[in-house]
């Protein structure tokens, strides 16, 4: 039979169990999470009832059920999401087999694991949230298991979680992180990922454009560039069936040569890989830690399976061409085109034939197609067979992969190699935080042309509605400009103000909190003045930052409080001192009958003085109401400047 | 491990000195992680490794702040004891076989609640737990004539989050004595000049001490007055001389057979002088040792001095 107090404090780990398993709801298959909540419910219907608990086989036995059920819906018990699931069933399955202090123990820290399973699918300030709400409850069933006084558990809890947050901060800051993980992980089968696809067919764009959800932000160091500079690449798409343009991934080893002597652009940004590639602005020249550039100006993760959000610096020439030498073989690959469209390669052989120089020709190019008519517009006709000449010739209205796709092909019929090119343009400027907030809507795509040796961005977008590039997508379509919820309409100052408060919150979680890697850390250090993060440094670090934070904390543990409860006794510790400072025989257990006795030697003025503040004391001591907090600071300091004058020796 | 731990509480029992009262410093506090903190560390382990391996921040957050509840745990325990101040009160002898009931004082310098435990160092059961300042009784059985010392203390407290304990041995000056248990003897008792009646005579009042026939030449106001109206002889109140002792109920050590052990005599004698005192007769009983000479009423004297009985340190 269990205690009355143990009861409580068991229903309390199963409700914290509880709640730290919640939102596994959002990640796990739902069958997972309620087969554990059902075994919790189970547990606490027997302390409820005080009935004995089931036998151990055929709990072993009513697990693999479940097990196996899992192993047939995942096909693995490993990884993130087989591991926690199965460690969910686990736990559940244990919460059946509590039944000393002990185990209810054992059962709560597991419960400290779990809460760090839902942070493997989400940290954002949400999950934060839950994982603060998640360790009060943890940490108040440990008070209750303890066997504090339940009224008294939850000031308890909080109390303890408020003085441990500092020493839980210098453990995060100085604590040293490593670059890359310890094993690596088991590849996981993503579902339906949002952002872009690993191809470009009509519409693939056009989809990802009404979504004003942030994508992802960039912060520059030293001079801000203009918007007009900020395309972000991400893939490259350089075969084309007809209809859809597809990533040959060819692997060849290629450095990067640019032309010109600009300075580099200097930033960091915090992104999830896009089918593995990250956005870097054009044209990129070196790579920071944790991230590698590769062929057609690509840029992934070294550790290029982790689809995790990822900070990490680039330097870029903010330039619209870059050299490269193309040999015959890849010449040939950039210009192969599908027999499909036979107007638009007739156009492109024609102009081809009339300009023979290839800068020329990529000149007279862009003319023709700026004089086509297209309009800009996100909701084009759809179209069927031959989709870029339904686009050119007949419906002419069309959307940024429209014109990107119709110009790579006129390109390559016009005999100049050419590519598509996927990513991000423009951006918003978060004054406030100055940091540049990339969102869905900014999503673009572009071409890339091979003129003498150089491979040139053709902005077909920019031909034909050139605010695109200068005033941002808000301002050119109606329809993705921000809008109120609800009331619609443009949003007013304030709340694009809040909107941008949001951002920088954001941003600032994203930057210190979730983005806190060895890199930050490496800064935060040279900032501090600690230098590179070593082991040396580190303790250094740790115990300097300990010492800060522990020595005021254990002065209020062992003090603060005690002192706080006691003015009584420090006024009197104090007039004591005062009076033997004076030069009078007092001892710290003299009543105030002997204080009087012995002061009896003083001036005549102090004496008047002392008579008032002990019977000032005793009225606060011993009065009716007692003294309030006020009276005793006012008694504080009047005894504070209470300075008898010194009894002569002689006497 | 079990010898480990026999030597250990070996070096405790010897590094514990015996003091009257104690105020407990740092010097004597000491803290550890309980079985559970260690379990708590691990978990904190486990997941920063996870931590390291996702590169998931927000787990490191809750690593370090499991981390963090066991520093600060380290400082509430330790509060829990700091400042304690000990002393053991007075105690009540018991007969062998009883529980005996040391008393323990607590103060602490402030009004702040704590949650502390006490147990002896060498059982395991929770005597008390202390909450408020005050007296505590920690029972200890006495299965042995003799005196009893209060053994070595250790007081625990895991408060408030049972991550770390902090505990400390204290060794306080107090003693108590065990008299001899009872064991009924069929022997009559020998009787010193009374007439026999006088070990029916129930206890009278409350200052009926002792009794011894009235001679003449003794004080006036040493007479027994109620007495003399109930009996009509005349009784003096006596205090004590052996050579005084008229009508005593009279014990010897030497009334039992030389083959009848020494604590068999002793609880034989622990009997009789029980059965004495409780029919309200005085005493004189003779040990090896020396003669003591009880009042009626009062078997204290009796008692200690069979539970003194072959101890060769009798102070106290």
């Amino acid at each position: 039979m269990l205690a009355d107090e143990l009861r409580l404090a068991s229903f309390a780990v199963l409700a914290a169990l509880a709640l730290v398993a919640l939102p596994l709801f959002l990640h796990l298959p739902g069958w997972v999470p309620l087969v554990f909540a059902l075994l919790l419910a189970w547990r606490a219907t027997l302390v409820w009832q005080r009935r004995p608990l089931p036998r151990r086989l055929w709990l072993m036995l009513g697990l693999l059920l479940p097990v196996a059920a899992l192993w047939l819906n995942l096909r693995t018990l490993v990884g993130r999401e087989g591991g926690v699931a199965f460690l969910l069933l686990l736990v559940g399955g244990k919460a059946l087999e509590t039944a000393s202090l002990r185990d209810w123990r054992v059962l709560l820290a597991l419960g400290f694991f779990l809460a760090a399973t839902p942070l493997l699918f989400d940290q954002s300030p949400l999950s934060a949230l839950w994982l603060l709400l998640s360790l009060f409850a943890l940490t108040w069933a440990m008070v209750l298991l303890s066997g504090e006084d339940a009224r008294l558990s939850p000031a308890v809890t909080a109390r303890a979680l408020l003085l441990s947050f500092p020493l839980m901060v210098v453990l995060f800051v100085v604590m040293p992180r490593l670059p890359g993980p310890l094993w690596s992980m088991p590849t996981e089968q993503q579902g339906a990922t949002t952002g872009l696809a690993d191809s470009m067919s009509p519409g693939a764009i056009g989809k990802m454009i009404p979504s004003r959800e942030p994508v992802f932000t960039a912060e520059f160091r030293g001079s801000q560039p203009r918007v007009s500079q900020l395309y972000w690449r991400v893939m490259v798409f350089d075969q084309f069936d007809g209809t859809r343009w597809t990533a040959a991934n060819l692997a060849l080893p290629r450095g990067v040569a640019l032309s010109g002597e600009a300075q580099p652009l200097r930033y960091d940004v915090v992104a999830e890989p896009f089918q593995g590639y990250l956005p870097m602005l054009e044209q990129g020249v070196e790579a920071g830690e944790g991230v590698v550039l590769g062929y057609q100006q690509k840029l992934r993760r070294v550790d290029a399976a982790n689809i995790a959000r990822l900070r990490y610096s680039v330097q870029s020439v903010a330039s619209s061409q870059y050299r490269d030498a193309l040999d015959e073989r890849e010449q040939a690959f950039y210009l192969q085109l599908p027999a499909d469209n036979p107007r638009t390669i007739q156009a492109g052989q024609a102009l081809a034939g009339r300009h023979p120089q290839p800068a020329a020709r990529l000149q007279a190019l862009q003319l023709w197609l700026a004089e086509q008519g297209l309009r800009y517009t996100l909701s084009p006709p759809t179209l069927a067979d031959n989709v870029v000449d339904g686009f050119l010739f007949d419906s002419r209205q069309g959307f940024c992969e429209h014109f990107s796709s119709a110009f790579t092909v006129l390109a390559r019929a016009a005999g100049l190699p050419a590519r598509v090119v996927v990513g991000f343009q423009g951006g918003e400027f978060n004054t406030q935080g100055r940091f540049w907030q990339i969102r869905s809507s900014d999503a673009h795509a572009w071409s890339e042309v091979w003129v003498d040796g150089s491979w040139r961005r053709v902005d077909a977008t920019a031909l034909v509605a050139p605010q695109r590039v200068d005033a941002g997508i808000d301002n050119t379509l109606g329809e993705v400009a921000p809008r109120m919820p609800l009331v619609g309409g443009r949003p007013p100052g304030w709340a694009q103000w809040v909107g941008q408060q949001w951002q920088l919150a954001n941003f600032s979680w994203q930057r210190w909190v979730v983005g806190y890697d060895a890199a930050s850390q490496q800064n935060l250090f040279q900032k501090l003045g600690l230098g590179e993060v070593s082991a040396a440094n580190v303790v250094k670090a740790l115990l300097g930052g300990m010492a800060l934070v522990l020595l005021p904390l254990a002065a209020y543990v062992l003090h603060g409080r005690r002192g706080r409860r006691s003015m009584a006794q420090r006024v009197w510790q104090v007039l004591g001192q005062r009076l033997r400072g004076a030069g009078l025989p007092i001892t710290p257990g003299d009543t105030a009958a002997e204080l009087q006795a012995h002061a009896a030697r003083l001036a005549e003025a102090d004496q008047q003085a002392l008579a008032a503040l002990l019977q000032q004391w005793q009225r606060l001591q011993y009065g009716p109401q007692g003294g309030d907090a006020a009276a005793w600071r006012h008694l504080w300091r009047q005894v504070r400047a209470f300075r008898p004058a010194k009894v002569g020796r002689k006497r | 491990m079990w010898r480990w731990r026999k030597a250990l509480q070996q070096w405790v029992l010897r590094h514990t000195p015996r003091e009257a009262q104690t105020r407990l410093t740092q010097r004597r506090i000491y803290l550890l992680p309980t079985r559970f903190g260690s379990m708590m560390l691990l978990v904190a382990l486990a997941v920063w490794i996870g931590a390291l391996n996702y590169a998931v921040s927000l787990a490191y957050v809750l690593s370090f702040w499991i981390v963090a509840l066991m520093l600060l745990s380290v400082l509430l325990a330790y509060r829990q004891l700091a400042g304690l101040q000990l002393q053991a009160g007075a105690a009540a002898n018991v007969f062998a076989g009883d529980e005996a009931r040391f008393l323990l004082q607590l103060q602490w310098p402030d009004t702040q609640p704590r949650r502390l435990r006490v147990r002896w160092y060498e059982a395991d059961t929770v005597l008390a737990e202390c909450t408020t300042p005050g007296d505590y009784a920690l029972p200890l059985a006495a299965p042995y004539r003799g005196q009893l010392a209060m053994p070595v203390l250790r007081l625990w407290s895991e408060a408030p989050l049972g991550l770390v304990r902090a505990f400390c041995h204290v060794r306080l000056q107090a003693a108590l004595w065990v008299y001899p248990q009872p064991l009924a003897d069929p022997r009559e008792l020998a009787w010193h000049g009374g007439d026999g009646e006088s070990a029916a005579i129930e206890a009278g009042g409350d200052d009926f001490a002792g009794l011894a026939p009235w001679q003449a030449g003794q004080s006036l106001h040493r007479i027994a007055w109620r007495v003399y109206a109930r009996r009509g002889s005349l009784a003096a109140r006596e205090f004590a001389s052996p050579a005084a002792a008229g009508g005593l109920a009279s014990l010897s050590w030497d009334d039992y057979a030389a083959n009848v052990p020494p604590e068999q005599r002793l609880s034989h004698l622990c009997w009789h002088v029980l059965q004495a005192s409780r029919a309200g007769a005085g005493l004189l009983l003779r040990l090896p040792q020396g003669e003591y000479c009880v009042e009626a009423g009062d078997s204290e004297p009796a008692l200690l001095a069979l539970a003194r009985f072959g101890v060769r340190d009798a102070g106290g």
